[in-house]
């Protein structure tokens, strides 16, 4: 679709897109992750990955501010010219697709070990899929719409945490930075893992009505994300011990598993079922940007017949491969190299191309 | 309209796909009280109580004690038996046996009710004095349902303070946590259920010794826990005891409001660990004349000396023992981390060198309506 | 308009209509261009034979001879009986002229004393003028006819509306006579930035439409937009307001209704000041306001005659009762089937005492006692008053308590069921109640077959539906999707009327400030 008037989204809806994306399901296992690198000072590398986010999404915008209003495929397009913009964009339909798929099947397997054991993982993701094709097919606007109002509805949960705190003890976290800085930077790395969602900017950026805000509007995306991620793994850290925490697996459904009422005995589950409403911000957006592009790439207006072909290709790998929680893993781990080409190399190389190109053409001109 | 016949395969498709999960609530046998024991020739026993729905059952809860080698092996022998599937989505209490909690790494056979997500960590833990069968076996006639009774009695002594109350999930964490034993509730049957007090364990998680509810409330003191009621009967050195009969030189005190203070040192080769509690009290019994406005301040220090002498012979207690109950060695690792680095896998018995003091400050605030 | 043209079951004016009016049936009215045109004669007895050959047979048409006023011209006048204001005809048109004591010629007519006076130069034009009511005089050597209004049909008297009654607002409700309509709708605004567009609707039935709107107030592109839409209605007839709504929304397959209809003259007018469209259609006693948003579902007329706390009160406790009439039965299946484990365990012990009587799963008992309680509802409706209550007690009260001793249902589950029916009856629109009615179906199917996950997919899929959905090309999810925070002063709760200054944002006025300075004034 084209970048018309109405499918223009409003710079809080912009935020909510990228800190959606950015917050997926990894929210659970991230304690455990840092601390096995890092131990208890482990959330400060999410504050140092942060600030390293934050730059390569300045860098992505000086790109991006040359193409006010082109989303990744013509961007690739008017940079390479229209043959080469398709190939240089089948990596990236790639990117974004296998990142769909962790958001999907990860939910996916949380849903199977936490609520529906033994329903197959393929009506599980089949569910999901239907208001996944909805929102997709619907577009930017729609989908701005959605992630600006679960990121409302939604804001309550982090009070929750707070529940279980009287039972916690501060002195977990101390003292801070007892095995110097070198764990915490050694977990850096690992921890970028969990802002991944930030070049969804090239889908959203030329969507965004006022675009002298992008720049505002990124940074306080990330801190939204950075600030969630350091509550809850603080909180972690202060319920549960070092050394328990690396033996579980999702320290924070832990933490809400002990949340009691008189009314509500296992609140973990209805958070966990709530928590759908955020997660699924996150796949749909990578499942708009892989559809969209693909659409593209075959010189389709309309990306709806490139959604269903999306999701149908999601449900037969699921159908035929039925992932378990390692292969997730692995799958996961063999992403974050891509990842850090994506985030880091790909902005760079592509402002310089256009710096050259720039050059070229006015020493052609002049 | 091909869309729609599209939408409508993929719903039937649907349809009857999805009810594999489905468990009713009647069909589901809730193990609410989950007992272990060792028998005689210790063999593991398991013990299940689980409440019956049925109109036309007369006894409203099923028990039934299954030999078996681990937990989750048991479940076979359970629903040879019960009504219906048996599932620990529920559970209230964990019995432990005093035999089996003696045994390295009973708390291993605990593992299925960590692992399944779907089951609920917050039962709660206690120690039986004498077979777990006895207890799970009670049907009294006077009481509600056995999981529910134990249950609120549980709770209720640890809002006493009679008891502590562990979860299952907190047992984890202090078993793996090197800073901390773990103490749990304790319960004996003798015609009753009686709660006995607490048992506190060592550092390899089995069992060490068991404290009294005086000596409960001490502790709960020094772990720093200010909710529930802390009542301290102490002798008045003043009176004398009188006849034998009427003890005429007993008095109650309760601690209304209190605060702790603990700083941690490194001195000369071991820790130090001081305790400075500023204690309010209210009077709640005086079996002597005593005019507490005149001489309040001598009653005051006097309960400060018996409460010193108190924290510190308990203290004694756990040093002899080797175990730490009131999780100093988290402080320890907090404030004085590069000491307590080399010797965290040791620190049982590190703590018994320590040199821990104890000073209380006393505050009558009210002595009750009569004088 | 872009968003119209997306895919998904937005409809196309279906071509199926297209042919309908011409398919082989002779048409009653010719149609006729500009150019073709039978004139009438000057001669009276030809017209009259004409008429006798146009009008052949009809009991309820009258032709009244008559010699008018001094000159004894003959004339004759023509009008249907019963929708003819007779006395007005007598006292207005006959009187003067058989009365009149002036020399009548055929260039001057006489002055009889009705408002309204046209000429109709053809027979076409007389034809219809006699259709719709008014009365037609002939006069001899004249070669054209003029027509009277003394319309007169019999109508009902203003009431309360039955659906949308008050407390505390106007007890008067539209009528099915479009003009009467207006009249209290300009009551409301005397105000000449009122515009009013009338356009025919109908091959066969021509009803008449009035679409009003305040010119500085109403954005001009939803006008266009409406107007194309009722344009390209091509039908035989529209019987009510309900048909005129369905063929121009945007979403037919939509459970929501994207607009609403409502039949309060109080109401329509709040809404032309918050610059919406009101499309008045003759014959029906609803009005259809467009666009309008799914909060606006909501929000009744008393809420603004009450003080506003206790309205913010009652607002809260409708969305409540959204929640409640949507998810209750498919929470409770859920919960009894998937999650029992979040029940806590006193209450879990005891409905599962009651459930372990009842042979059915939870999902067909539920079904069983929601489709019993739709029955009655709908029995109810057909009923009279004084049998429908007795019916209602026996029904409810009775039957469920025997359900529940039988063993057929447990008791939760009549619970379950009644606070779900006492919820959807708390809101104020109708429509919504009965879409939300239909919509706990899916919900309860979803729930049994996968349980809380069941539920939140179906509601994730309800609220993208929401946001996708448009009413006449504005956001119907408005002012939660886009999050409009100027407007939530009149969502949750109500905000006091003196803090709501500017008018909504969802129907995108032109001229935003309603209140305070700075704003144009009355007829300004």
């Amino acid at each position: 679709m084209k970048v018309t008037r109405l499918n223009e989204i409003t710079l809080i809806q912009y935020i909510a897109i990228v800190h959606g994306a950015q917050v997926g399901t990894g929210i659970f296992s991230l304690p455990k992750d840092i601390a096995l690198n890092a131990g208890a000072d482990g959330w400060i590398s999410i504050l140092i990955a942060w600030a390293v986010i934050t730059l390569a999404g300045c860098v992505m915008l000086l790109l991006l501010r040359k193409f006010p209003d082109d989303p990744l495929p013509s961007l690739l397009g008017k940079i390479f010219g229209r043959r080469l913009g398709k190939l240089a964009l089948l990596p990236f339909i790639v990117y974004f697709g296998c990142f769909g798929w962790i958001v999907m099947v990860n939910s996916m397997l949380y849903i199977k070990a936490w609520f529906l054991p033994k329903t197959s993982g393929f009506l599980i993701i089949l569910l999901f899929a239907v208001p996944t094709f909805m929102l997709v097919r619907n577009g930017m606007r729609v989908i701005g719409r959605y992630a600006e109002f679960i990121l409302y509805a939604m804001a309550w949960m982090p009070v929750f945490l707070l529940f279980p705190l009287s039972d916690g003890h501060w002195t977990n976290l101390l003292p801070i930075l007892k095995d110097g800085w070198t764990p915490v930077l050694g977990s850096v790395r690992e921890t970028l893992f969990a802002f991944t969602g930030m070049e969804i900017l090239f889908f959203v950026y030329p969507h965004l009505k006022r675009k002298q805000y992008a720049f505002h509007g990124m940074v306080i995306a990330n801190t939204l994300t950075m600030l969630l991620y350091t509550f809850v793994t603080i909180l972690c850290y202060i319920q549960f011990p070092q050394d328990e925490i690396i033996q579980i697996n999702q320290p924070l459904m832990h933490l809400l598993k002990i949340i009691e009422f008189r009314f509500l005995e296992r609140f973990d589950m209805i958070f966990f079922a709530l928590y759908l409403f955020v997660v699924s911000r996150s796949w749909s957006v990578y499942g708009f940007a892989t559809a969209y592009s693909l659409g593209r790439l075959f010189n389709r207006e309309n990306h709806t017949g490139m959604t269903v072909v999306y999701l149908l290709a999601i449900l037969v790998i699921v159908f035929v491969s039925q992932p378990t929680w390692n292969q997730s893993v692995r799958f996961g781990d063999g992403m974050t190299i891509f990842n850090e080409w994506m985030l880091f190399v790909v902005p760079v190389v592509l402002l310089a191309l256009v710096q050259i190109k720039a050059l070229f053409g006015r020493r052609a001109q002049g | 309209m091909k869309r729609g016949l599209c939408y409508l395969a993929l719903l039937l498709a649907l349809l009857p796909a999805g009810c594999m999960d489905r468990m009713d609530i009647e069909n589901i046998s809730l193990a609410l009280i989950i007992g272990l024991d060792l028998d005689d020739n210790n063999n593991l026993e398991v013990s299940i109580s689980s409440p019956v729905f049925s109109r036309e059952a007369k006894r409203k809860t099923e028990v039934y004690t299954a030999k078996s080698l681990t937990m989750r092996a048991s479940q076979d022998e359970f629903d040879k038996t019960f009504k219906a599937f048996t599932s620990g989505g529920k559970s209230q209490i964990l019995l432990i046996g005093k035999k089996l909690m003696m045994q390295k790494h009973w708390f291993a056979l605990l593992d299925p009710l960590l692992r399944d997500p779907k089951n609920s960590t917050t039962a709660r833990i206690v120690l039986v004095d004498g077979p777990v069968s006895e207890v799970i076996h009670y049907n009294p006639l006077d009481k509600p349902r056995l999981p529910i009774y134990l249950t609120y009695l549980i709770d209720t002594a640890s809002h006493l303070n009679l008891a502590t109350r562990t979860t299952l999930q907190e047992l984890h964490s202090i078993n793996l946590d090197k800073g901390i034993t773990a103490s749990i509730a304790e319960l004996r049957f003798d015609d009753k259920i009686f709660i006995k007090g607490s048992a506190l364990l060592s550092e390899n998680g089995i069992y060490k010794l068991s404290i009294g509810d005086e000596e409960t409330r001490l502790l709960r003191m020094l772990q720093g826990e200010k909710s529930g009621e802390f009542k301290f009967t102490l002798e008045h050195e003043g009176a004398a005891p009188g006849n034998g009969i009427v003890p005429r030189n007993l008095y109650t005190i309760s601690a209304v409001k209190y605060s702790r203070r603990l700083k941690t040192g490194y001195a000369q080769d071991h820790f130090t660990f001081d305790f400075h509690f500023h204690i309010r009290v209210s009077l709640l019994e005086k079996l002597f004349p005593f005019d507490v406005l005149k001489s309040g301040d001598v009653l005051e220090a006097e309960i400060a000396r018996k409460l010193e002498d108190k924290f510190r012979s308990l203290i004694q207690k756990f040093q002899q023992a080797k175990i730490d109950p009131i999780g100093l060695g988290r402080f320890a690792r907090a404030y004085r981390y590069n000491e307590w680095k080399p010797v965290e896998n040791k620190w049982s018995a590190t703590l018994s060198d320590a040199d821990i003091n104890v000073k209380v400050d006393v505050l009558i605030a009210a002595m009750g309506s009569i004088r | 308009m872009f968003p119209f043209n997306l895919f998904s079951g937005k409809r196309r004016y279906s071509s199926a209509r297209q042919n309908a009016g011409n398919k082989g049936v002779r048409p009653f009215m010719p149609e006729q261009s500009e150019g073709e045109e039978h004139p009438l004669d000057p001669d009276l007895s030809r017209n009259l034979e004409e008429v006798a050959r146009r009008f052949p047979n009809w009991p309820d048409f009258i032709v009244f001879r008559f010699v008018s006023g001094s000159d004894q011209i003959p004339a004759a006048l023509l009008y249907l009986d019963g929708l003819t204001d007779k006395k007005a005809i007598n006292d207005n048109i006959l009187q003067p002229m058989m009365s009149s004591q002036q020399g009548n010629s055929p260039t001057r007519f006489p002055e009889p004393t009705i408002g309204d006076v046209r000429r109709a130069h053809n027979w076409q034009k007389l034809e219809y003028a006699i259709m719709t009511g008014d009365c037609v005089l002939l006069l001899d050597g004249c070669a054209h006819a003029v027509v009277y209004n003394t319309s007169g049909w019999p109508q009902r008297s203003i009431t309360d509306p039955q659906l949308e009654s008050s407390l505390k607002g106007a007890h008067q409700g539209f009528v099915e006579t479009a003009a009467q309509n207006l009249a209290l709708l300009r009551r409301y605004l005397p105000n000449k930035e009122l515009r009013i567009h009338k356009t025919i609707i109908g091959k066969r039935g021509k009803t008449t439409l009035f679409i009003l709107y305040l010119a500085d107030v109403a954005h001009p592109d939803v006008l266009e937009e409406l107007r194309s839409r009722l344009d390209k209605i091509d039908v035989d007839a529209v019987i009510n307001t309900g048909e005129v709504a369905e063929y121009i929304e945007d979403n037919p397959f939509s459970p929501f209704p994207q607009f609403i209809l409502t039949e309060r003259p109080d109401s329509a007018a709040s809404q032309l000041l918050q610059g919406r469209y009101v499309v008045i259609v003759d014959r029906s006693p609803s009005v259809i306001i467009a666009p309008s948003t799914f909060i606006s579902l909501f929000q009744s007329v008393d809420d603004y005659s009450s003080r506003w706390m206790i309205a913010s009160f009652i607002r809260l406790l409708r969305f409540l009762a959204f929640f409640i009439a949507l998810l209750l039965p498919a929470v409770y299946i859920s919960f009894i089937s998937y999650n029992y484990e979040v029940i806590p365990l006193q209450l879990f012990l005891s409905i599962a005492e009651s459930r372990e009587r009842v042979p059915f799963p939870p999902l067909l008992e539920a079904m069983l006692m929601e489709i019993m309680l739709e029955m009655m509802r709908e029995a109810g409706i057909r009923l009279p008053a004084s049998v429908g209550q007795t019916i209602g007690i026996v029904g409810g009260i009775v039957v469920g308590q025997a359900a529940v001793q039988a063993g057929v249902v447990s008791n939760i589950m009549v619970i379950v069921v009644a606070s779900t029916a006492i919820a959807s009856f708390i809101l104020p629109s109708y429509d919504m109640g009965t879409a939300v009615r239909l919509l706990r179906f899916p919900m309860m199917i979803m729930a049994s077959l996968f349980g809380l996950v069941g539920i939140v997919i179906g509601f994730m899929t309800i609220l993208i539906h929401l946001m996708s959905l448009e009413s006449l090309g504005t956001p119907y999810g408005s002012p939660l999707a886009p999050v409009r925070w100027s407007d939530m002063k009149d969502t949750f709760v109500r905000f006091p009327l003196w803090s709501m200054v500017q008018r909504p944002k969802s129907a995108r006025p032109i001229q935003d400030k309603r209140a305070g300075r700075g704003r144009p004034r009355g007829d300004g």
